[in-house]
């Protein structure tokens, strides 16, 4: 198994492919860092500050290393047909289930790096501007790259999937950037224009409606389910306060207690000669973390675990009967 | 060696191999001839389990590793470990050196890292890659392509050696060395199945010759017999020459004067008896008699062309 493993990671680390992304994502993170460093203590807490660099981290995983893992797969067995390497590698003593999960290994791992890169970048980063970077968000940064790094494998796979049963690597690259692009872009866009047609509210389409229109009908995208396993990062605290303004204009507040939601609960009434009462609310969205996320949506983990499962089996059911010529 | 029994293999309409029958014995230069489309590749590759053929059986050393529409697997990892085989159309990986290439191929066999290295220098040294033994395969013309690709062939020393066209795009020099390389395995006691469209290469590095055509082999047998069976079938062709001329009557054969003492004589059979006999009688002398020998390129045509 390790035969191929070794081979693969050795051509791998040195592509091209992988050494162009890392700089685009180390270049994309030098003014998102920037941004960072002149908000705290002005627009953002800390906390939300960390709440954005985890989706900003989340976006150029899913989107850069995501689209690396579709071509990587997509090419991983169709050009070794094409150019003949596969030939020579499979006359020798070295079983195909052997080869092919030696070379998936080092796919993920690869990934793995790359994710690395990107997640090593953002504390480090965030350490450099001068962000108090408390154990629990390195710990949550390590949880989403884990989580990431689950997703993409889905995206590696899906390609390999596709490499499998096209001949051309040309043709199966340009699918697999079609289909990426489909699974990333157009139909989020359908799936989020259904749920908003079928939300009651704009909260509803905001929140569950649409995590539950992901989780149905984006069940194949790994990257769908990553969003919606991430989408309680934050947690809304909604406090509603009864304030009374008095005669002499001296404000007191009657009643401050956690609600909900804020929708309904403010306004005013104004009674003479007593003052007026102030129904106030107001919502404070607070980083609470991957883990926290994740216990809300650990169905979307199953179904992205399932999908991958699902991937990589036909991939490799494929390739073990395919003809290498 | 190997051992092809009945095997078929679709490619969709196409057969590719329609009940294929071959044997490859121990310590013969297999020369393996067919014109594009045969199914050659398709038998190679077959043979060392890279395609799925649909039916047939198929033994390596002795023991099956195909048969009932399915590899062995175990069996035919065992026997990769003694084989060699050079593809066709190929290349290695790009990214790698020389020593790397065959460190890396070592490996697959459990080499040891003292025995790969050993094994490396011998086969660069050997083939003329030593000198270039760091610069990247993907720098490297095909000629040198190519001789990297025979060397990752014999890094296990192999017993059985498989080579698809492996005289393609190399000059001259390299074909002789190659041609070297091959008669050595020979000495050393391996085999070798080896296909080729120079049918000249062929005629000089092979004992054994089998022709296949349409998936079906035509004939298979030593490069001499499968001649003399061309000349009983096409009939002989008698090279004459005397000291005067010499008249031919009664006889069966077709003569043609091509000067007033040469003759070209085609009859059914060898009879160059006969013809001594003649020439002796009308008190002439023999100055050359001999059969023109037909050359491996012209069975083969008559092969192929055979049966449309």
């Amino acid at each position: 198994m390790l035969w191929g493993f070794k081979l693969e990671l050795k051509q791998g680390l040195r592509s091209k492919k992988l050494i162009g992304t890392l700089l685009i994502i180390l270049f994309l993170y030098v003014p998102f860092l920037y941004f960072l460093k002149e908000e705290p203590g002005t627009y953002m807490s800390t906390r939300e500050i960390m709440a954005t660099m985890s989706n900003f981290v989340t976006g150029i995983a899913i989107f850069f290393v995501g689209m690396l893992a579709m071509i990587m797969g997509a090419t991983a067995i169709n050009s070794e047909v094409e150019k003949g390497t596969l030939r020579v590698a499979m006359s020798k003593p070295i079983s195909r289930l052997a080869y092919i999960g030696g070379k998936m290994l080092a796919h993920v791992t690869i990934l793995f790096i790359a994710l690395l890169v990107s997640v090593g970048v953002a504390i480090g980063g965030m350490a450099l501007i001068g962000i108090d970077l408390t154990a629990g968000f390195v710990w949550d940064m390590v949880l989403l790259n884990v989580l990431l790094l689950i997703g993409i494998t889905g995206l590696l796979f899906l390609g390999y999937l596709l490499s499998a049963f096209i001949k051309s690597p040309i043709n199966a690259l340009v699918l697999a950037l079609v289909l990426f692009f489909i699974v990333w872009k157009i139909a989020p866009a359908v799936v989020e224009y259904e749920a908003f047609t079928h939300a009651a509210s704009y909260k509803d389409y905001q929140g569950h409606v649409l995590q539950e229109y992901k989780t149905k009908y984006l069940f194949f995208d790994p990257s769908s389910q990553i969003e919606v396993m991430l989408s309680n990062m934050t947690e809304r605290t909604c406090f509603a306060i009864t304030k009374r303004i008095e005669p002499n204009g001296e404000e007191r507040v009657l009643e401050k207690k956690e609600v909900p939601t804020c929708s309904g609960v403010w306004g005013s009434s104004s009674y003479p000669g007593v003052g007026q009462v102030i129904y106030t609310c107001s919502c404070q969205d607070v980083y609470a973390g991957v883990g926290h996320s994740l216990r809300f949506h650990l169905v979307n983990l199953v179904l992205m675990i399932g999908t991958i499962i699902a991937y990589a089996g036909f991939a490799v059911f494929r390739f073990l009967r395919m003809d290498l010529r | 060696m190997i051992e092809i029994e009945n095997l078929v293999k679709n490619y969709g309409d196409v057969k590719a191999l329609d009940g294929l029958h071959l044997t490859v014995k121990e310590g013969q230069i297999y020369g393996f001839l067919g014109p594009n489309g045969a199914g050659k590749s398709t038998t190679i590759l077959s043979t060392l389990g890279l395609i799925n053929p649909q039916a047939g059986r198929i033994s390596l050393f002795g023991r099956e590793v195909f048969a009932d529409g399915k590899y062995r697997e175990a069996e035919l990892v065992r026997a990769k470990k003694r084989i060699g085989y050079m593809p066709e159309h190929a290349t290695l990986w790009d990214f790698l050196t020389p020593m790397q290439t065959l460190d890396i191929i070592g490996e697959s066999f459990g080499m040891s890292k003292g025995e790969r290295a050993k094994r490396a220098r011998e086969l660069l040294e050997l083939l003329n890659l030593w000198d270039v033994r760091n610069k990247k395969v993907g720098k490297f013309s095909k000629g040198m392509k190519q001789r990297l690709l025979l060397a990752q062939a014999l890094v296990q020393s192999p017993d059985l050696l498989i080579l698809d066209e492996p005289m393609t795009g190399l000059d001259p020099k390299g074909i002789a060395e190659f041609k070297d390389i091959i008669r050595e395995q020979k000495k050393a006691g391996k085999t070798v199945f080896f296909s080729s469209h120079i049918l000249a290469h062929v005629e000089e590095v092979c004992d054994t010759v089998g022709v296949i055509v349409r998936g079906q082999l035509r004939v298979e047998d030593s490069i001499e017999n499968i001649k003399n069976q061309f000349l009983k079938k096409a009939g002989y062709l008698i090279l004459l020459e005397t000291d005067r001329p010499i008249s031919f009557e009664n006889v069966d054969w077709e003569v043609e004067r091509v000067s007033p003492t040469k003759y070209k004589i085609k009859a059914p059979d060898d009879v160059r008896p006969e013809i001594n006999d003649v020439v002796w009688k009308q008190g002439a002398k023999i100055l050359q008699l001999m059969v023109r020998v037909p050359s491996l390129e012209e069975v083969f045509l008559s092969l192929v062309e055979e049966k449309g």
